[in-house]
């Protein structure tokens, strides 16, 4: 492959690559990925789509099972709210507030039937994501990781 | 051919006013001429219209403007010797465009790939505030991969 052939290669790679790191975008959209998980003592599975989550609550929870029970992305733009629904008649409202550095600003409200459980404001890391969880569920408890984007 | 040598000819008589004739025929053309009053007459008609055609095309020949022309015509040429697209081609396959955009690009690639994050400084999650209808609240951050944790207790 000639040099002319490679700068060219690094060229459009560059050119394809430039617009997925938001710079062209305009009114910045925050991904969500919000996954519920049933972490419990009853076997000793643990589902590998959330190995790495898995690994990070290990250090800190001594559950042998962790299930994998839905998964939910969206994309929001600031002030916009989303909602997840979650087992036990829950749900997740997230709000996108305002992006500040590579943190995003986010508000959760989780409401349990038609009550307000918890009300949060977080700051999470751009590609990071916050663990919520503690409500128990058919035996074991349940965890919200809630993953952003932007 | 003998006709013309002997007669009245209005060709040839055409012909000697163009000067297409050779000596022989000129010579003879001229002494005809002298005792022939109908061919005498052609020929002034033939050069007073010849004067009128010579004089109107100078008088455009000097109103017309051809540098415009050949300006116009060594264009085409250009254009159709070198077409728009070979130009970009030559352009951009030139080292003076890419090797300052492929520099240019390399930076923008380095620096998107060192600004992505790979590893995490500090909690994955900054708790700002937080209030609801709990009998417990933990905020927890895992030691090595630094992920925040909220751990609540629902009120029964």
């Amino acid at each position: 492959m000639g040099i002319k052939k490679i700068l060219l290669l690094l060229l459009t790679t560059t050119l394809l690559a430039w617009p997925t790191g938001g710079m062209w975008a305009g009114e910045p959209a925050v991904k969500i990925v919000v996954k519920t998980v049933l972490a419990s003592q009853d076997s000793t599975s643990v589902d590998p789509r959330i190995s790495a989550l898995t690994r990070k609550l290990q250090s800190v929870f001594r559950y042998s099972s962790y299930r994998l029970i839905s998964e939910e992305t969206m994309h929001l733009r600031i002030g916009e709210t989303g909602t997840v629904s979650l087992p036990g008649d829950r749900r997740l409202k997230i709000t996108p507030v305002r992006i500040t550095g590579n943190r995003a600003e986010l508000q959760l409200l989780i409401f349990k039937k038609k009550r307000q459980i918890i009300k949060t404001r977080i700051q999470v890391l751009n590609h990071g994501s916050i663990t919520v969880g503690g409500p128990e569920h058919k035996g074991g408890f349940l965890l919200f990781d809630i993953f952003n984007s932007f | 051919m003998k006709k013309a040598h002997h007669e009245c000819d209005e060709e040839l008589i055409g012909r000697y006013l163009d000067g297409e004739l050779s000596r022989k025929e000129h010579d003879r053309i001229s002494r005809h001429l002298k005792d022939c009053s109908s061919c005498q007459k052609i020929l002034q008609d033939n050069q007073a219209i010849s004067t009128v055609f010579r004089d109107n095309l100078e008088r455009e020949v000097s109103q017309t403007d051809f540098s415009v022309l050949e300006t116009r015509a060594l264009d085409q040429i250009r254009q159709k010797e070198n077409p728009w697209w070979e130009r970009i081609t030559k352009l951009f396959f030139s080292n003076k465009l890419l090797i300052p955009a492929t520099a240019l690009a390399a930076l923008i690639l380095f620096f998107a790939i060192t600004r992505s994050p790979t590893t995490i400084s500090g909690p994955s999650a900054i708790v700002e505030a937080f209030s609801g209808e709990v009998s417990s609240v933990m905020i927890i951050e895992t030691p090595k991969s630094h992920q925040t944790i909220i751990w609540y207790k629902e009120t029964s």
